[in-house]
């Protein structure tokens, strides 16, 4: 048997504003992925080859299940468009589904089941069965050809649907598998107490009280008098500081909890503190009271060198600038401004000047050729506010910010990747190229580009894409 | 890059192997703009060939779908290697293309479409 796995933005983009930079897919219960659980519902029903379908971008989803060895699973991914019929999906993953008997669970939900009693969902019946909720379908079939014969029914009593349509929802199942279904779920950790699953390198000082049923994930620090439980799911790399009391919460990965403080019926995320009934957020600024923990990663070497060849840039270009800025503007030509654009994902911004100058008189065809635009952000990459090399910089408005809450890899340089290609502003071609050299940067990388942009001058600065220089 | 072309029931055929980058794709664009001059309308392009692909090719891919489009043709993609599916995956060009495990299901669904009176120019 071979499962088909399916998750569409609209199902389960609602998520994404408190599980940010993660795949929806990838939102743990107990600490463990919701897809895992979809991965284990599979093989219990005798699967040995998934294929994972999404209409937005998971890689995360990848990092984590790869090929499926851990699993004993032959996992493989593809992508579709939104709003896929199910018509559609199979005719284009027909090679995958040909033939065989056929798990399809579509929609963002989750799947009761014990693992104890197994799951055959096809026996005693020759075509196959459909069980649905709000959020969902699974269908389970002989072969995909019988399908339309398949009636809405339900399945058999080995399990049952959950729709995941708001953060409630999830809370409440994670509750639920927490305190009532923790035997029905392989779930990470070890049980030291009936209730109780701990990970790897948990510290519990003295004087701390756990209360079960509670799950705790990777290296945590429970520092002391703390009291955590009944309840409670704490994600890993957490510290839970001397004093404070947490019930019938969740904790996510990668986050403070100070002293003193009582918590219940909430989901803690860094330093925001989710109501689960009606999804309110509370950013916590106080980072003694609340604050992320987030691992160090290596930093990026090219910014020393970025920051290198921008001083040796801002030396070459410092007679011309001023030469030719000078001279456009006795002729009324000339004019520097500051505009704000956006530095990440998150919304940061910074104020940058733009050069509106006219580009038809001499000295202005001659300020472009030589891309001296570019010259009054060295400053910005000299003091590290700014890369040499990286994405288009876009300015701050509400279109660009949606742009950039799916791009997590966009990060601004003076020169941007899609001048090194000769592709249209605005087109899709521009966001390719802008993805696709973010998604490859590094230090080798971008000085390619760098070369390729100033040898070939296709700078944005003299061509009259939406850049930091703008015809007057 | 090599490009071998294939006349099928209501649909062309096109096997890419070897390199899809900014070099390779200007002879992609050439041999699409001369097919469509000769009103071919539905493509499928097969990719299980292709060792790898740039923004260059991708950019190709897609320049060559708006030409196809503004003749009511198309350009269905099959049998992405995992290497090629995750360049489609980061630059999410897969939002504009119906991607296909196998070329034969690609060449199918312009079947079925011709089936169900869906109107086809090649």
């Amino acid at each position: 048997m071979k499962a088909l796995i399916i998750f569409r933005e609209r199902d389960c983009g609602w998520l994404r504003e408190f599980y940010p930079g993660h795949h929806p897919a990838m939102v743990t219960i107990c600490n463990k992925p919701l897809l895992e659980f979809k991965l284990d519902f599979a093989m219990l029903c005798g699967c040995t080859e998934v294929r994972i379908v999404v209409d937005e971008s998971g890689p995360d989803i990848e990092t984590y299940f790869a090929g499926g060895e851990r699993w004993g699973l032959d996992i493989s991914y593809s992508l579709m468009k939104a709003d896929e019929s199910i018509d559609s999906l199979l005719l284009k993953n027909s090679t995958f589904c040909h033939a065989v008997p056929l798990l399809l669970i579509d929609g963002f939900l989750f799947i009761h089941y014990d693992k104890a009693k197994g799951c055959d969902p096809l026996a005693g019946v020759d075509t196959g069965l459909l069980s649905s909720c709000a959020s969902g379908t699974v269908l389970v079939t002989e072969d995909i050809r019988c399908m339309k014969s398949i009636s809405d029914g339900s399945l058999a009593q080995d399990f049952a649907l959950s729709p995941l349509t708001c953060l409630d929802d999830l809370f409440q199942i994670s509750l639920q598998v927490l305190e009532a279904e923790q035997a029905h779920y392989v779930l990470p950790g070890y049980g030291t107490d009936r209730g109780i699953l701990l990970g790897q390198n948990v510290e519990i000082s003295r004087g701390v009280a756990i209360v079960p049923p509670v799950i705790i994930g990777d290296n945590v620090r429970l520092l002391g008098n703390a009291q955590i439980g009944p309840g409670v799911v704490i994600g890993s790399r957490v510290i839970i500081d001397s004093g404070t009391q947490v019930k019938r919460s969740i904790v996510q990965q990668g986050s403070y909890l100070g002293r003193e403080l009582f918590l219940s019926e909430r989901i803690i995320s860094g330093d925001r503190v989710i109501s689960p009934r009606d999804g309110a957020i509370l950013d916590i600024e106080d980072g003694c009271l609340l604050s992320p923990i987030t691992p160090q990663t290596p930093g990026y070497g090219g910014r020393v060198v970025g920051t290198l060849l921008a001083m040796l840039l801002a030396a070459v270009w410092v007679v011309p600038y001023y030469l030719l800025a000078g001279l456009q503007k006795i002729q009324h030509d000339w004019h520097l401004e500051y505009r704000n654009f956006l530095l990440t994902e998150r919304g940061d911004c910074l104020a940058l000047p733009v050069v509106r100058n006219n580009r038809h008189s001499l000295a202005g065809k001659l300020f472009s050729a030589l891309g001296l635009a570019t010259f009054p952000l060295l400053a910005a990459v000299i003091r590290g506010k700014l890369l040499l090399v990286g994405n288009r910089l876009l300015a701050d408005h509400r279109a660009n910010r949606e742009l950039l809450r799916g791009f997590p890899e966009y990060l601004p340089g003076a020169f941007a990747y899609s001048d090194s290609e000769d592709v249209l502003p605005g087109s899709m071609e521009e966001e390719i190229a802008e993805r696709y050299h973010a998604a490859n940067r590094g230090l080798g990388h971008d000085m390619r580009i760098l070369q390729k942009i100033v040898w070939s001058n296709t700078s944005a600065h003299a061509t009259d894409k939406p850049a930091q220089s703008l015809p007057l | 890059m090599e490009i071998t072309s294939l006349r099928k029931t209501n649909s062309m055929l096109l096997s890419l192997q070897g390199r899809f980058d900014a070099g390779a794709a200007d002879d992609f664009k050439e041999k699409m703009r001369t097919l469509t001059a000769q009103g071919v309308a539905c493509y499928v392009i097969d990719l299980s060939r292709v060792s790898y692909i740039d923004s260059g090719g991708l950019g190709s891919l897609v320049t060559s779908l708006r030409r196809v489009r503004e003749i009511q043709g198309d350009i269905r993609i099959a049998s992405l290697s995992d290497k090629v599916r995750k360049v489609f995956e980061l630059t999410r060009v897969y939002r504009i293309f119906d991607i296909y495990d196998s070329s034969e299901s690609a060449v199918a669904s312009y079947q079925a479409e011709a089936v169900q009176g869906v109107p086809l120019c090649i």
